[in-house]
């Protein structure tokens, strides 16, 4: 097997310094690699051996320690950036949903109960949505045109993740109960909460694990 | 110069060489080198949070393409970027003029 060059050294220990999947880690690596390419080759058409060149491309690019913390910021902020978008995609049709144009629950003719945990559950849910959704509007500018003005970092892309976990474990727990407490839940009902409401909070929850493991 | 001297001022010297075309990362860091003479010291990793901060701030579009046959990601300048950067022109003439009125000549 043919040795790793000093680069290629490089690059899997910048890899390794940025955790977390995603498609913003593989462009950014891919360009760190191209740069490295375009600049060993500079240093080489310049009069220097391979490794004296691949030496100082990597010089100029920077240490690991240098460069991964940046790298790591750019990485959580684009996984925050998805995590925040797809929970205002979830959130913005479940008012219509449930209480608007298509009221699964009355389709599935299940009753609010006149309980008083029924009425409070329907209180706190409603304000748990709004603020869900709000924060997740925030944190979808924030993460990229708010870019403009403010200097956001890891810590704005771990707040945006714990925002998103706790709605998104939040409504459907809150949700799930008020349907128990129908006293009546059909099967039709059981697969809209599943279609509508558990699997697209669970997609966020799995998005908002991404996002922290990136931070 | 060092990069802590060029804090705030790197997004705007990115935009500015990318003004007259679009350009790739290896390619944007040659350009601020010979623009400043060789004076800018700044480990050229850095540039690409930088690049992609400013392409998710709306200031620069990006798109893959051939360069020297070899296939690079270049950057050019949005409409929002350029009125950005005539923004930060002003302002930066505007500061560069009070500070060498006041530090002048003793």
């Amino acid at each position: 097997m043919e040795p790793m060059s000093a680069v290629d050294v490089y690059l899997a220990d910048l890899r390794a310094a940025i955790p977390g999947p995603s498609h913003t880690r593989r462009t950014l690596l891919r360009e760190a690699g191209d740069h490295l390419e375009d600049a060993t080759d500079a240093y080489t058409a310049a009069g220097y051996t391979a490794d004296e060149a691949e030496a100082l491309a990597l010089r100029d690019f920077g240490s690991v320690d240098d460069i991964a913390p940046g790298f790591r910021d750019t990485v959580a902020i684009g996984a925050a950036r998805r995590t925040a978008l797809l929970l205002v995609l979830v959130m913005l049709p479940q008012a219509f949903l449930w209480d608007g144009g298509i009221e699964l629950g009355a389709s599935a003719h299940s009753a609010a109960p006149d309980s008083g945990l029924f009425h409070t559950l329907d209180i706190v849910i409603g304000y748990a949505g709004t603020a869900g959704a709000l924060g997740a509007i925030i944190a979808l500018a924030v993460t990229a045109i708010g870019q403009r003005w403010l200097q956001i970092g890891r810590r704005t892309a771990q707040l945006t993740a714990a925002w998103s976990l706790a709605i998104a474990v939040t409504i459907p727990i809150i949700g799930f109960t008020m349907l128990v407490l129908t006293g009546g839940i059909t099967l039709l009902l059981a697969l809209s909460a599943l279609a509508f409401m558990v699997t697209p909070f669970t997609l966020v929850a799995l998005s908002a694990q991404r996002t922290l493991a990136a931070c | 110069m060092k990069a802590d001297a060029l804090r705030g001022h790197l997004d705007s010297l990115i935009l500015a060489v990318v003004e007259k075309q679009p350009l790739h990362g290896y390619a944007i860091i040659e350009a601020l080198s010979a623009r400043s003479g060789g004076e800018l010291d700044l480990p050229t990793g850095t540039i690409y949070p930088a690049l992609r901060r400013l392409e998710k701030a709306g200031y620069l579009d990006s798109s893959w393409s051939e360069v020297g046959g070899r296939k690079r990601r270049t950057y050019e300048l949005s409409s929002a970027g350029r009125r950005a950067l005539a923004t930060h022109r002003q302002e930066w003439k505007t500061f560069s003029q009070v500070v060498s009125g006041v530090l002048g000549e003793a």
